[in-house]
């Protein structure tokens, strides 16, 4: 048999390889644009009405945890121990984006769930989320005190990822020369 | 100080979308964010554009659009908008750059391939075929006088 007639077996074989490679790929989770970029600006109301609101300045000036998240979510209340854990153990601020949610239906799973967030900004319409390429939730950014985003992680918070990804990240900041 | 100047810039930039949206009638608003939403891609359901999106993420991209046309952006400024933060993915038609010369050309590659394999191996054949056509001069004498005397033998029986 001449080598031609084993081509179909190949492609065959190649085509496998390549369906095989796809399942392993995670489509879903489409890379940031905005690692190492600025948090982009954005205003957006407190899901504590009355009280200030929620600006992309609110996240500069220490290494922050911005966590998307909204009282339908499923996977958020598999997470969200985790997050009254990790401020209760390292206190890093965490910022909550409440995010297309209603009022009620947010206060009242953060008052069963407990309240990790030290702020957080009401997105009813997706109007930061959108600004921020979020497409699902969970979604956690780690923000440094530039405010530049350093790592978004798709999916629930857990301790492999913090202290995997998170944790070195923080631990080998060098503030930018001339900083405050 | 940097506050009120934003705000400034804030109410100035919204004070002159607002004067441009008095300009654009509503349904052209709507035409327009219809035809920007079918080059959008929905990133939650990602194989439908986010104007045939139900995802609840696509209702949101489509007012943004229709925001941001309302506010006066260009065709392509609101194309753009969404790509800064979703990256090329979320654009229907991948934009020709090195990294998708691959993804624009090989149909071509495939094709014009295909069509220089086609080329060579019909010439081979055509080649091939004039070879085996054998004529009267390609017999020796010997083999003409042994093909006379079978034509011969067969009329006479």
């Amino acid at each position: 048999m001449s080598w031609k007639s084993y081509l179909p077996f190949a492609l065959f074989v190649g085509l496998i390889a390549v369906f095989g490679i796809g399942l392993t790929l995670k489509p879903q989770e489409l890379p940031s644009e905005f690692i190492n970029e600025p948090v982009p600006q954005f205003e957006i109301a407190n899901l504590f009405e009355g009280e200030p609101n929620v600006t992309s300045e609110t996240l500069t000036g220490e290494f922050t945890l911005l966590n998307v998240f909204g009282s339908w979510c499923r996977t958020c209340i598999i997470e969200h121990p985790y997050l009254v854990q990790l401020k209760e153990e390292t206190g890093i601020r965490i910022i909550g984006l409440d995010w297309r949610d209603t009022r009620p239906a947010a206060l009242e799973w953060l008052d069963r769930l407990g309240n990790p967030y030290d702020i957080i900004g009401f997105d009813e319409h997706s109007e930061v989320a959108i600004g921020l390429g979020v497409t699902g939730a969970p979604e956690t950014f780690l923000i440094d005190p530039e405010g530049i985003i350093r790592y978004k992680h798709v999916g629930e918070m857990n301790p492999q990822i913090w202290n995997e990804v998170f944790v070195p990240l923080i631990e080998n900041y060098t503030p930018p020369a001339g900083a405050a | 100080m940097l506050r009120a100047l934003f705000l400034s810039f804030a109410l100035l930039s919204a004070s002159a979308a607002f004067a441009q949206s008095a300009e654009l009638d509503d349904a052209t608003v709507e035409q327009r964010t219809e035809d920007i939403s079918r080059t959008l891609r929905c990133v939650v359901c990602q194989n439908q554009s986010i104007a045939d999106s139900n995802a609840t993420l696509a209702e949101d991209m489509r007012r943004l659009v229709e925001v941001r046309v309302r506010a006066g952006d260009t065709d392509d400024e609101v194309r753009a908008y969404m790509q800064t933060n979703y990256g090329d993915f979320v654009l229907m038609s991948p934009p020709v750059k090195p990294t998708t010369y691959l993804l624009w050309f090989s149909p071509l590659l495939i094709v014009g391939g295909g069509l220089i394999w086609y080329v060579m191996s019909a010439r081979k054949r055509a080649a091939e075929a004039t070879e085996t056509e054998l004529g009267d001069e390609d017999l020796s004498a010997e083999e003409q006088a042994r093909l006379q005397k079978l034509m011969d033998e067969n009329a006479s029986s």
